[in-house]
């Protein structure tokens, strides 16, 4: 068990790795920040020494160097745009992303687990067919198409709520219902194809035959059974919670980490994209450690062969 | 013969307009040992699974089940779960897949315990400990404790054996309980089935593929073919002197233990699938007494004395024989 | 008579692995067996899963290599997997398997897959082929119309008969059968058992015939050896031995062959599973499920020794226990 914590720990830290290389080298082969920042028509002096205060002017690899140290060090440096530490920047975006992904979570979940499990307890029904049909279009219109529509149709043609922006909790609603329809889609589907491989095992069989009633068979057999593949699907969701909302923040202008994210990524603010990159490598490796635990809580045949 | 315990009247099942089975007419005796035989697609499991209400939805099924004269296809779902596992229990022939993985085995023994006889805590794991010994599970304080995945197969068939006996049923169905099993472990565990059924004096129905299990443990014989019983008859007369073309084809394609080799019997064809079942005989295809009349319609059981009846209208009825019991 | 196929007192030992942590613990699966078959004839090897029957099976087609102790094919040692002559050899050794839909290819017709081997091994022109083809379909009793379906539109039957139809290709001197029959019912099983027999009386081919079925195996087999946990513990000419068995493990399991009709041999239930093969008992590997046992059972090892009527049996109490059933 030990060890596979370890080997568990050794891959997330190689995995964050190769995160913030692959910002780093995507960001400065796409452009000189400095350049960007400054603009271009900036005096030559004027970018040189902006590249002197940021190191820019040293050879590539030991800037990669320098980066790699500081972020060991803990220090993920500073905004190129405004200086202030790069952290600092982040956090202060971190809750208004909560506050859309949190209740967006939420409403996957309540939504999307109880409307698979319902579809698949009355399979081939109209239930069935509606809710199959409400996911394939949850997941499969983008999420800016339906954020447009229900701007178009609940603020503008109805006026009952703000288009965009962050005023108040009703302007929050359309936002976490863009959100939260998609993955509801997606948790419904693998919910109802969990529950249905379940329901065709003969356990649950056994139990019908020893006289449990079939709500208890779906409750105490069915559903312990069905919720070993549907955590891997909660735990990717868990792994978006910070950066998952990058397009819906940008369409309802949510002054959130994806819409920091996308200014930064515009400016090369280097120090920010990596710093968001960092949290949401981290909170996915850390989603995935707690599936892989879960997992074995769930499923006594995997405690064995840990 | 006595009170019938249950009677199957007329069971007909079928799937997508498919019949798999073309109405099953089948009486347990209290505490008799009845055996069901036959190939694959024949129905023998199909006749069960219907009588219990455990095939899925999709199955269309008419009939009568009578359970003391109550038909248990009109009952509703309450009272047919106090039934299943109470008073009718099942075991199935994958015992590692039929118990549940998530849970202890301990524990699906105690939740039988509980619907059916009240027990809870540690009156129920201690009732579940004595099932335990009763089937023969070593150590069986610590197996309660188990999973499924931990035990060999024979101690998982032990388990549902156990969870079958916690409602104390009058009738036990075993539908090819021991198909899974090792040889070794499957004389095992039907001396089990022998032993439990003398001691608690319930009714068993064993449903298998192989002759010599149900010679090994019943006393009366239902041969299925194609959906239907094709012959019924006291174990030591359907091996001494079968009256079906099938019963007999079945018995001569079997190798012999001992005596002089023989070239095997085999019947000509194949087991008819349920979705491709003949209009009439479902065996004269393969027949060789087959005529036209046997298309024409399903032949009807007839007695032929001594509670040996046949559906076929050709089957030559012997002079009666002194039947030699099987050791 | 010269052997056709022998194995000389092979052995073969996987490493199991125990959790992610846990060190390879040797398994032997097979230990230290000889066995042989003669052209034109069936050697059976019964015992239950986990006894080695199926790596025999594998050893001796070549399939696998033996760690110790050597296979031997027409007098010349097997080459290794994979190598060009040992691929050249495939023809002369053939498998015929448990399940006839894994061994087939879904999504070609059963006919194409029959011919196969012949191209394959570059057997005949195309005219020739075509001939080959339609005198194996008329050995294994399949119509040219069933052989142009694909393997899931036969029934269990008849897919058995296309392996076997696709093994015989190209005429081997042995065919290696593992449990051919187990999945069939009992009426097809009696269909496929005759045909193995008259082929075999036709083209002189040597069979091992591997099953759990002891009554299978005595219709067919010409030798059988029973087998426990890796070895052989009696061997001989089947009629003897499932009339009377001598050894304690195979008097257990030929008295739990259910049989309709009356039984000649007392039932002997035995108690306990077969021990996992990872943890092989000291001893005679059979000794904790042996009402027998003394205390050199438990500490030593019985050699397979041959007896005046010509089997062989591994076990230390085998006299007395001859002399009590004389």
């Amino acid at each position: 068990m030990l060890r596979f914590l370890a080997l568990r720990l050794v891959r997330a830290a190689l995995t964050i790795a190769l995160v913030v290389t692959f910002a780093f080298v995507v960001l400065r082969l796409s452009g000189d920040p400095a350049v960007i920042i400054m603009s271009p028509e900036a005096p030559a002096e004027a970018i040189a020494a902006f590249r002197k205060a940021w190191g820019l002017d040293q050879p590539i690899w030991i800037q990669y160097i320098n980066y790699f140290g500081a972020i060991l060090h803990g220090e993920l440096g500073q905004s190129m745009r405004d200086g202030r530490p790069a952290i600092a920047l982040v956090l202060e975006r971190i809750p208004a992303t909560l506050a859309l992904t949190l209740p967006a979570f939420a409403l996957k979940l309540c939504l999307g687990i109880p409307a698979g499990i319902q579809a698949a307890l009355h399979r081939n029904s109209l239930t069935d067919r509606l809710v199959m049909a409400g996911a394939v279009a949850g997941f499969t219109v983008p999420s800016f198409v339906l954020g447009l529509l229900l701007v178009l149709l609940f603020a503008v043609t109805l006026g009952w709520l703000p288009s965009g922006g962050q005023d108040g909790w009703r302007s929050g609603i359309l936002p976490v219902i863009t959100l939260g329809l998609g993955g509801a889609g997606i948790l419904a589907r693998f919910t109802r194809s969990a529950m249905l491989e379940v329901l065709g095992q003969h356990y649950i069989r056994t139990a019908s035959a020893k006289g449990v009633p079939w709500r208890a068979v779906v409750r105490n057999h069915a559903l312990p059974n069905a919720a070993i593949p549907t955590v891997t699907v909660i735990g990717f969701m868990v792994g978006s919670l910070i950066a998952g909302a990058v397009v819906v923040e940008s369409v309802f202008s949510w002054p959130g980490v994806g819409r920091l994210l996308i200014v930064a990524v515009a400016n090369r603010d280097l120090a920010v994209v990596q710093c968001i990159l960092l949290m949401v490598a981290g909170t996915m490796v850390t989603a995935n450690f707690a599936v892989d635990l879960l997992y074995g809580l769930l499923d006594p045949r995997l405690r064995g062969a840990r | 013969m006595s009170a019938t315990l249950v009677s199957i009247r007329d069971l007909w099942v079928s799937f997508d307009g498919h019949a798999a089975l073309r109405g099953v007419d089948l009486d347990i005796a209290p505490g008799e040992a009845v055996g069901l035989v036959g190939e694959s697609g024949c129905g023998k499991s199909v006749t069960w699974l219907a009588a219990l209400g455990l095939l899925p939805v999709k199955a269309a099924v008419s009939g009568q089940v009578l359970l003391d004269g109550q038909d248990l296809r009109t009952l509703k779902p309450a009272a047919l779960d106090a039934i299943r596992g109470r008073r009718v229990a099942m075991i199935f022939q994958d015992p590692a897949s039929s118990l549940n993985p998530v849970h202890r085995v301990g524990r699906q023994v105690v939740e039988a315990l509980r619907l059916h006889r009240g027990l809870d805590g540690a009156a129920a794991r201690a009732e579940a400990r004595r099932l335990f010994d009763l089937v023969g599970i070593p150590d069986a304080g610590r197996r309660l404790d188990a999973f499924a995945h931990e035990l060999s197969g024979g101690q998982n068939q032990r388990v549902m054996i156990a969870m079958a006996l916690a409602g104390e049923p009058e009738l036990l169905v075993a539908d090819e309980p021991t198909t899974a099993l090792d040889a070794t472990i499957q004389a095992q565990i039907l001396d089990l089935l022998r032993r439990l059924q003398a001691e608690t004096g319930m009714a068993l129905v064993l449903i298998s593929h192989d002759l010599g299990v149900v010679a090994d443990l019943c006393s009366r014989v239902g041969v299925m073919y194609g959906g239907r019983i094709v012959e019924e008859a006291p174990t030591a007369t359907l091996f001494a002197a079968p009256v079906h073309p099938y019963t007999q084809g079945l018995l001569a394609a079997l190798p012999d233990m001992t005596g002089p080799r023989r070239r095997l019997t085999a019947i000509a064809g194949g087991v008819p699938e349920p979705w491709n079942f003949p209009p009439g005989c479902s065996f004269a295809p393969r027949c060789m007494s087959a005529t036209s009349a046997c298309d024409a319609a399903l032949p009807a059981a007839r007695d032929v004395g001594d509670g040996h009846s046949v559906a076929c209208l050709h089957a030559h009825v012997p002079e009666p024989v002194r039947a030699v019991v099987p050791a | 008579m010269i052997p056709l196929l022998s194995l000389d007192g092979v052995s073969r030992i996987y490493r199991q692995r125990r959790g992610l942590l846990g060190r390879g613990v040797p398994l032997r699966a097979v230990d230290d067996i000889s066995l042989s078959v003669a052209p034109g004839l069936t050697l059976g090897v019964v015992g239950e899963s986990g006894c080695g029957k199926s790596t025999t099976g594998r050893l001796a087609l070549g399939l696998e290599t033996p760690d110790s102790g050597r296979v031997t094919f027409r007098g010349a040692v097997m080459p290794p997997p994979d190598g060009a002559e040992w691929r050249s050899q495939r023809r002369h050794l053939q498998l015929v398997p448990q399940d006839p839909l894994g061994a087939l290819d879904r999504r070609l017709t059963v006919a194409a897959q029959i011919a196969e081997p012949l191209l394959i091994h570059g057997i005949g022109n195309r005219g020739e082929r075509e001939d080959r083809l339609a005198a194996l379909l008329n050995d294994v009793g399949l119509r040219a119309d069933q052989a142009a379906r694909y393997p899931h539109e036969l029934s269990g039957g008849q897919r058995q008969r296309a392996v076997l139809a696709r093994a015989l290709a190209t005429s081997p001197a042995l065919l290696v059968c593992d449990e051919p029959v187990s999945a069939l019912d009992v009426s097809i099983q009696a269909q496929v058992i005759n045909m193995l027999t008259d082929l075999q009386a036709a083209r002189g081919i040597a069979m091992i015939f591997i099953s759990h079925d002891l009554k299978v195996v005595r219709q067919v087999s010409h030798e059988v050896a029973v087998m426990y946990l890796g070895r052989v513990v009696e061997q001989g000419d089947p009629d003897a031995i499932f009339a009377d068995p001598l050894h304690p493990y195979a008097r257990a399991l030929v008295s739990a062959i259910p049989v309709p009709g009356p039984r000649r041999l007392p039932r002997i239930v035995l108690s306990g599973d077969p021990p996992n093969p990872a943890d092989r008992p000291a001893g005679c590997a059979f000794h904790p499920r042996c009402s027998l046992a003394t205390a050199q059972c438990r500490v030593e090892e019985p050699g397979l020794i041959a007896r005046a009527d010509g089997r062989r049996v591994a076990c230390h109490r085998a006299d007395e226990l001859a002399r009590a059933s004389a």
